[in-house]
């Protein structure tokens, strides 16, 4: 099935939801009609505005009036509403609802917090780095691409527009590991640009999801942006606590939470193992595409052992692993209720703040109860529906089980307007204990991935054959 | 409410995986607009691999090796390697998803021979480059050096 609409989570009465998430934060509303203007605009097209649109743009611009983007987004509606809008007119009105996100990011961020009981934290320090020269020029193709995109319209560009790219796409994936993050979300919007297109009805389109992945394609693709700084970390223990598979047809990413012991107290961090996948690799099969670059560490989680690492702490919480040995076994129960009396997490990079990415873990040791027939997370003093949505197959999450756990392992999310909990991993009652990353564990049990094998023997033959 | 709701989401979700895909056979099929294509291995000769396309819209197709041979089991109709073709196209994408994708009618996606058999259209030569160049394409992925940073951009995908 091609990527789809998801289906909406029910939405509980809201008597029922933990007391700090019951009411939208003020200005929620407001910010939430200035995003859906401007993408009801991506969508048609900003070449073609009407004057209605060209009102909506000017609305953005007099929200903006007074901020320290606000010239700059004031030009770029001028400049969009004179007409063809170059692109740093483009860059302006992505920023702009970059902030937008932002700033919602921040409101639904604070009362989870609260909910939680995790004490703010500094904002993430960052330093601002440069592309590297080669891939100056395959960014500039690629805002190129994303700017025709846009005044064309997301909703109905034509198919031909979007194959364009595809040289360019192939060459920037070649210069990864250094421009991964602009690769691979372009490699993700394109396949799904192409597999969509053309739509049958405007309506069918994505609205705030196109719209945010082309967003945030233009602004990853600037020759210069700020990232997380970092310190070296060194033979530190990490404890993995629950693994996210998150993926589009050509990368997977493996989504590690755990315990880290650095520094002057324990903290949660995320690790991030990723790799490139050839189409034909799925279900379980699929974290071979991460296996093959990442053996020990993830083979040594999925054996449930904790990792003696060596890399980087970034400021956001992040840690990037540069070499892991394998250490004691994890216990997933007791790893999972230490984590939950920690205060420090993971937070987002100012330039990252979204919605999305609003991933508070939880370990819920308590029976889910059903309301219409939906599954419930007790949380706080309310309850959160449980997301079944939003379960990847390579998770390795026995849906039918969900319904009789006992313990749950997941992430807090929020997406149009409604809290969640997306599971993880669960146990039933009675059942044995489990690991709290079923899918990694299936896999990396395997020796090797028959498909990456034989798909690796043609490439071996097919693609040295041609050069 | 759950249009509204679709067009609020930014999250796509997830496709169930593909069971029984026979990787060795057909090592790379794709939609391309109202196309199915892509490459089927030759029994015979692991350095050949035939290329093929089935257009839903026209009912046309072709089936050639990857140096632009025609292939012999085109015989006024389409070859065994285009129906294997579309039987994997179905298991990748499922009977409904496939039907969702190219705007066919479920009731004729749940096997090759009752898709083919729904539009009649007829042998359309095409040079194999582009076919073959997406499927190359598509092998790099198996030796593209891998990454442990961290990719926020990763956050609106758990589909595909």
């Amino acid at each position: 099935m091609l990527p789809a609409p998801m289906l909406p989570t029910p939405m509980l009465p809201t008597p029922m939801l933990p007391t700090p998430l019951r009411q939208p934060p003020a200005g929620f509303a407001e910010a939430t009609a200035a995003l859906e203007a401007l993408d009801t605009t991506l969508l048609s097209g900003l070449g073609r505005l009407s004057d209605a649109q060209r009102g909506a743009l000017r609305g953005l611009s007099s929200a903006f009036a007074g901020s320290p983007l606000g010239p700059r987004v004031s030009a770029a509606v001028d400049l969009a509403c004179a007409g063809p809008a170059p692109e740093a007119a483009m860059v302006g009105l992505a920023a702009a609802r970059e902030a937008l996100q932002g700033a919602r990011a921040d409101a639904l961020a604070a009362p989870l917090d609260a909910l939680l009981g995790r004490p703010a934290q500094p904002i993430p320090a960052t330093t601002q780095v440069d592309a590297p020269a080669e891939a100056l020029g395959l960014l500039g193709n690629a805002r190129q691409w994303l700017v025709e995109l846009a005044l064309a319209g997301l909703g109905q560009v034509d198919p031909s527009a979007v194959t364009a790219f595809d040289t360019s796409l192939g060459e920037l994936q070649l210069i990864s590991p250094q421009v991964v993050r602009p690769a691979t979300l372009l490699t993700g919007f394109h396949q799904e640009l192409l597999s969509r297109l053309p739509l049958a009805a405007m309506t069918d389109a994505p609205r705030a999801r196109w719209a945010d992945l082309w967003a945030r394609a233009l602004l990853v693709c600037l020759p210069s942006a700020p990232r997380p700084s970092s310190a070296p970390v060194e033979g530190a223990t990490f404890t993995p606590w629950m693994v996210e598979a998150q993926h589009h047809r050509n990368m997977v990413s493996a989504v590690i939470w755990g315990v880290l012991e650095h520094g002057d107290a324990p903290q949660v961090v995320r690790t991030t193992l990723s790799g490139w996948r050839v189409d034909a690799l799925a279900g379980d099969e699929s974290w071979w595409a991460v296996l093959r670059g990442h053996p020990r560490a993830l083979r040594a989680v999925g054996e449930g052992r904790a990792l003696r690492v060596t890399g980087a702490l970034c400021s956001t919480g992040d840690l990037i692993l540069s070499d892991a040995e394998p250490g004691a076994p994890v216990d997933p129960v007791q790893v999972a209720t230490a984590a939950m009396s920690l205060t420090r997490w993971p937070q987002m990079a100012a330039t990252d703040r979204h919605p999305v990415q609003i991933a508070a873990p939880v370990y819920i040791a308590g029976p889910l109860t059903l309301v219409d027939g939906v599954a419930c997370a007790p949380l706080g003093d309310g309850i959160l529906p449980v997301c079944v949505d939003r379960v990847s197959p390579l998770q390795g999450l026995d849906l039918g089980a969900l319904t009789k756990a006992e313990r749950l392992w997941g992430l807090v999310r929020w997406d149009a307007g409604r809290w969640s909990v997306q599971p993880l991993a669960a146990q039933a009652k009675g059942a044995k204990a489990a690991l709290a990353w079923p899918g990694v564990a299936i896999a990396a049990a395997k020796v090797a991935s028959d498909t990456l094998e034989s798909l690796h023997e043609r490439a071996t033959k097919l693609l040295r054959k041609k050069s | 409410m759950s249009d509204q709701v679709a067009r609020q989401s930014v999250i796509a979700s997830p496709r169930p995986s593909p069971k029984g895909r026979k990787v060795k056979d057909v090592p790379f099929v794709e939609l391309r607009g109202r196309r199915i294509q892509g490459v089927i291995s030759s029994g015979s000769d692991v350095e050949r691999v035939y290329c093929a396309f089935f257009d839903v819209s026209t009912g046309n197709f072709y089936c050639s090796t990857n140096n632009n041979r025609r292939c012999g089991g085109l015989g006024g109709g389409a070859c065994k390697h285009i129906t294997e073709l579309v039987g994997e196209a179905i298991k990748v994408h499922g009977a409904d998803g496939l039907a969702s994708a190219l705007g066919l009618d479920p009731a004729t996606t749940r096997s090759a021979r009752e898709l083919m058999g729904a539009v009649h259209g007829s042998e359309t030569k095409e040079p194999a480059a582009e076919v073959f160049a997406r499927f190359l394409n598509d092998l790099r992925y198996t030796e593209m050096p891998c990454s442990a940073e961290p990719l926020p951009e990763m956050s609106w995908f758990i589909s595909g």
